[in-house]
């Protein structure tokens, strides 16, 4: 990869992290005395790292050793706790004190406080070399934003309507593009999902906000989400992996809630054989999730295969012989299935390392 | 960190979605409150009651108190009115001969509707005369059993709830319900004494004693169960005499059939 490439913050630390696989590699094979640089090369290759390793420090805040990228993690957890904590306080700020405010000055309030909190998230964009604080300012941005959609329609007694999700969902994913921020990703892509999950129950007669009533409304969404995943999106760092998370989880939550209740379905056919179809659809859909996780690399699906093919395995399990069995033989077959599976996966594993 | 073409752009257009969002939603209220109003009604501290204040809320809302006539008494649900048959049930959109010849158990989705509350009508005066008529029907027994515990308890509870109807209790009675709010209105014309207001309906089935399939609907809630008091009339508002606060509010409901508060007038302690 050359240099000229480089222009996102995931390019760059992959590259760093090349450099530094290099340099411990060269390092076991000099001890092992089966290569011996020049020591003018070898000083060449380490300037030659180091400025660049110090460029990307500068310009995308990469972490450049493994101490730094575990406090990387640390504060992105504390960032992710401050901005809860701060979006909190806001939303409890305004109820426990706008009640006593004119509507003018409450209608100021509300739409001024999102506007100021997006300039304040670009202004700490602009200056910040991190952009820790300016990501913390956006979720605060969009925890005004909300507040100003439900408290206006609560001062008019506007009828509840899905289209404020709609809004959110826009207003959260352009600023996870422009921050290259996950999270704020992950809420745009939920409030998106209640958008088209209510409109497609409303499609089908239901009232909007009794659209979780009917998990099959969830299905679209999900299968959008799965195709927007393998899009191209290699400036943004883990957007895809946030994509195919959450195409899972609407997927797999839904499938599994419907094989078990099957009279929620749209499906017009008997209760038992609903969850029979669904049963079978969880147990395909998974194992075939695994197989296109381990195809493509997606450590992500496959963990999350895994973990629903094994609650579908199990839930049968209980339906078929909790009653009917002792205790000690129905935990003694969990365990054994739970062997089973980890010897087909470790047989799957040592077969994908061969090709 | 240098402000990208691409970012500058998605800022751009995240200022845009804050603005155009609250231009439209303020412009859609400007509209439906400068239209002429669908109801203008004149409704008490029985009709719009004040819920238990929450410390962490410092703003004020009424919940609308309505009431469902019912008189068929194998209903199970009370919140079913009779007039809520199979027949407008169908009209409201319910798919009931489909549910009907199932063999199985189907969830049926509740339906948005729009549902007429009337104001102290034909439902309010009928329990009000019942309520007369049996505390006049205990009292005679009692006159006939002065010794007897229990005559005289259902003596005291008739006239308990009398004084409930006629001083307490909603006069406001759900009556109809339909798809068209338009058409309802045609129906009942006089928007001072009928409400037009969004509504969930849901239905249920049982068998009866032929164990033969039967539907009933009932309202499970009012699309806008609760009004926002501005703060201007807070001041009517004295948690410490809840109990004994009385007050008048002029609604109306805009033409989307949003209620909003026109005045409240507090009649006396």
């Amino acid at each position: 990869m050359s240099t000229k490439e480089i222009n996102s913050k995931l390019e760059a630390q992959h590259r760093v992290d090349q450099i530094l696989s290099f340099e411990a590699e060269l390092k076991i094979l000099e001890d092992e005395q089966l290569i011996s640089l020049k020591t003018d090369s070898l000083k060449k290759i380490k300037n030659y790292h180091k400025t660049l390793i110090d460029r990307y420090a500068l310009d995308f805040d990469i972490d450049t050793c493994t101490a730094k990228k575990q406090l990387s993690l640390g504060m992105k957890i504390v960032s992710f706790l401050a901005a809860l904590g701060f979006g909190a306080s806001i939303f409890f700020l305004f109820y426990q004190f706008w009640g006593d405010l004119s509507i003018s000055t409450q209608l100021t309030i509300l739409i001024a406080t999102p506007i100021l909190l997006l300039g304040l998230t670009i202004y700490l964009y602009r200056y910040e070399k991190t952009s820790y604080y300016s990501k913390i300012a956006a979720l605060l941005s969009f925890s005004a934003f909300f507040l100003n959609i439900t408290m206006i329609g609560e001062i008019y007694n506007i009828t509840p309507s899905p289209n404020a999700f709609l809004v959110w969902a826009a207003f959260t994913i352009t600023l996870a593009y422009a921050l290259d921020a996950r999270m704020l990703l992950g809420v745009g892509i939920i409030s998106f999902s209640v958008f088209i999950s209510a409109r497609f129950g409303v499609y089908h007669g239901c009232y909007w906000l009794d659209f979780g009533d009917r998990p099959e409304n969830f299905f679209p969404i999900a299968f959008a989400l799965f195709a927007i995943s393998f899009l191209e999106q290699q400036k943004y760092f883990g957007f895809d992996t946030i994509y195919r998370i959450s195409a899972m989880l609407l997927f797999f939550f839904p499938l599994l809630i419907v094989s078990n209740w099957g009279e929620i379905s749209y499906i017009q056919m008997d209760k038992n054989n609903i969850e029979i179809l669904y049963q079978i659809i969880g147990f395909i859909s998974s194992a075939f999730a695994i197989f296109i996780g381990i195809k493509k690399g997606f450590n992500d699906m496959i963990y999350i295969a895994n973990t629903f093919f094994v609650i579908f395995l199990y839930t049968k399990f209980y339906d078929w012989w909790w009653d009917m069995m002792p205790k000690y033989l129905f935990f003694l077959i969990i365990g054994l299935s739970g062997v089973i599976v980890l010897a087909v996966l470790k047989r799957v594993r040592v077969v994908n390392a061969t090709i | 960190m240098q402000l990208s073409k691409s970012s500058l752009r998605l800022f751009a257009l995240a200022f845009l979605i804050l603005i155009i969002s609250n231009v439209v939603i303020l412009f859609r209220v400007y509209l439906s409150h400068s239209s002429p109003p669908t109801t203008q009604i004149t409704l008490t501290q029985r009709e719009l009651r004040l819920p238990y204040k929450n410390k962490q809320d410092s703003s004020i809302y009424l919940r609308i108190s309505y009431r469902v006539s019912t008189t068929d008494t194998s209903c199970y649900n009370q919140n079913n009115p009779k007039w809520l048959d199979t027949k407008l049930l169908k009209k409201l959109g319910f798919n009931i001969d489909q549910y009907r010849d199932l063999k199985y158990n189907k969830t049926i989705m509740p339906r948005k509707v729009f549902v007429v509350l009337q104001y102290g009508g034909v439902n309010y005066k009928n329990l009000l005369k019942n309520a007369k008529e049996r505390v006049l029907k205990h009292q005679l027994l009692y006159e006939k059993n002065k010794n007897n515990k229990s005559y005289k308890q259902h003596y005291e509870d008739a006239k308990i709830d009398l004084q409930n109807e006629q001083l307490y209790r909603s006069k406001l009675f759900v009556i109809d319900a339909g798809l068209n709010p338009k058409k309802l209105r045609q129906k009942y014309d006089d928007d001072q004494k009928f409400i037009i207001v969004g509504a969930i309906v849901s239905i249920y089935r049982y068998h009866n004693t032929k164990n033969k399939k039967k539907f009933y609907g009932f309202i499970k809630k009012l699309l806008i169960p609760k009004i926002y008091v501005p703060q201007k009339y807070h001041y009517i508002f004295d948690y410490k005499t809840k109990n004994k606060l009385k007050y008048e509010v002029q609604l109306n409901y805009t033409n989307l059939y949003e209620p909003y508060i026109k005045s409240i007038k507090r009649i006396s302690y």
